[in-house]
């Protein structure tokens, strides 16, 4: 439940109105299955929507996992953006602490809040802490290499030694990104050949069930 | 090449569809649905991953060549005609279109057409480079570094995703292979089989399958597009 609300408030949700709109399309089913059940007299309807209503409601819970996922996939890409443009500015001779206002001027929706509470420790405490925040939006270690190097060019000035480092460790975790993305790609798309083996075992039964059907009546005629 | 295909497709399988079933009813419904599936939705999603493909290799040979002859030569318009020298196509007639306007508005202007957020870093590594100056190869190596690793990564998911569609479609036409193997190896038992309510049904949930999965495959492999009737702002602006 804790869990759940956690991941509401990360997607920006509010828990009533989720609640509500479940509730309201459990409630649509249970009316259709007890209108069904009126009409056909069927009482098998009843336990097959209930079942159905269960496995529903836990699929619309587990899509905010999925919605979590994509939100952070949404965030990285924006930080490697984001933090490209801040190579721009460091490379034009900005300070650090410009760069990052300028890159969060550009920055877009999901990454910005992160740039401005950033921005906002950074004003407030000159330590690791704030930067050490902003890694922890991510689950990629080298995000928290990229900030620590950001860290070291505010802490001990920001000289070409420090701006190569940033720029390698940039480097490769843009290199690492891109690289799973494919590799993310290549297994989707993987995982769908499974489909046309579902399509020859559905020819195989198919021909089966209908050769015994036919057996079954010449059978009967004999 | 597109079109062909989307007339190819639903003939194709309504054809075989009722040498399968010898069924017309089936057979024209299957070609239909197969027609307005490919006409609505695999055509505009293939278009969509065919253009945003050519845009995005079109923005990097654009940025990259323009970056270096800037730095360079220093010279604006040469650097600029540098750019757009094999421009052909959508975005030849784009660039022909504003060649009358100062070439920095035109180097604006192509953000309507680009569309990218590559592009977009690009004018501000420009505006940056106008308001400040500073040596433009130095400041612009980050962005250039990163479109470079966006295209290698690119054409690598472009190569493998040609790949993994092919053994894709390879196994379909396998398992539609073993459908037409029995249509003639059980040559005795198919009219029998033809005449069976649940054979005829099991035709059409295998078709409907095959539609299912096909659809679903390539609305993953062109990238999941969302459909969008919005007119772009530089056909408008024609």
């Amino acid at each position: 439940m804790k869990k759940r609300n956690e991941m509401w408030d990360a997607l920006g949700l509010d828990p009533k109105k989720e609640y509500a709109k479940l509730f309201a399309l459990e409630f649509l089913l249970i009316a259709i299955a007890i209108g069904s059940y009126l009409y056909l007299r069927r009482i098998f309807i009843l336990p097959g929507v209930a079942i159905f209503a269960l496995v529903f409601g836990f699929f619309y819970f587990s899509r905010y996992d999925i919605l979590l996922k994509e939100k952070e996939q949404r965030a990285t890409d924006q930080f490697v953006e984001s933090f490209t443009y801040f190579s721009i500015y460091i490379s034009n001779g900005y300070n650090v602490y410009r760069a990052l206002e300028e890159a969060s001027l550009l920055s877009q929706s999901d990454i910005k809040p992160y740039f401005d509470e950033l921005l906002d420790g950074i004003d407030n405490d000159k330590s690791l802490a704030p930067f050490l925040a902003f890694s922890k939006h991510f689950s990629s270690l080298s995000i928290k290499e990229v900030m620590l190097s950001v860290y070291q060019m505010v802490d001990e000035g920001g000289g070409m030694a420090h701006i190569r480092q940033f720029e390698s460790l940039f480097a490769s975790f843009s290199e690492e990104r891109h690289l799973l993305e494919r590799e993310r790609k290549k297994k989707t798309l993987g995982n769908m050949q499974a489909f046309p083996l579902i399509g020859s075992g559905l020819t195989m039964l198919t021909l089966t069930a209908s050769l015994v059907i036919i057996m079954g009546s010449i059978y009967n005629v004999l | 090449m597109i079109d062909a295909f989307i007339l190819l497709l639903p003939c194709s399988f309504g054809l075989l569809a009722f040498w399968l079933s010898d069924n017309l009813i089936i057979a024209i419904s299957i070609a239909l649905i197969y027609l307005l599936s490919a006409f609505f939705l695999l055509k505009p999603w293939m278009k969509s991953l065919y253009e945003r493909r050519r845009k995005r290799k079109e923005s990097f040979r654009f940025i990259s060549s323009f970056v270096i002859s800037l730095a360079l030569t220093g010279s604006l318009e040469k650097s600029y005609d540098g750019a757009i020298s094999d421009a052909s196509g959508e975005f030849g007639s784009v660039v022909k279109g504003i060649e009358s306007e100062a070439v920095r508005d035109r180097i604006v202007y192509l953000n309507n057409y680009f569309e990218m957020e590559s592009y977009r870093m690009f004018l501000s590594l420009y505006s940056l480079y106008e308001a400040q100056g500073g040596d433009l190869l130095d400041i612009s190596k980050g962005l250039l570094d990163e479109l470079t690793r966006i295209e290698e990564s690119e054409n690598a998911i472009e190569k493998e995703g040609k790949a993994s569609m092919r053994e894709y479609l390879i196994m379909w036409v396998i398992s539609l292979g073993i459908f037409s193997f029995l249509r003639l190896g059980l040559a005795n038992f198919y009219d029998a089989l033809e005449k069976n309510p649940f054979f005829l049904c099991s035709i059409s949930i295998f078709f409907a399958f095959f539609l299912g999965s096909i659809l679903f495959y390539f609305y993953v492999y062109s990238g999941k597009p969302k459909l969008s009737f919005r007119r772009k702002k530089h056909e408008e602006k024609k």
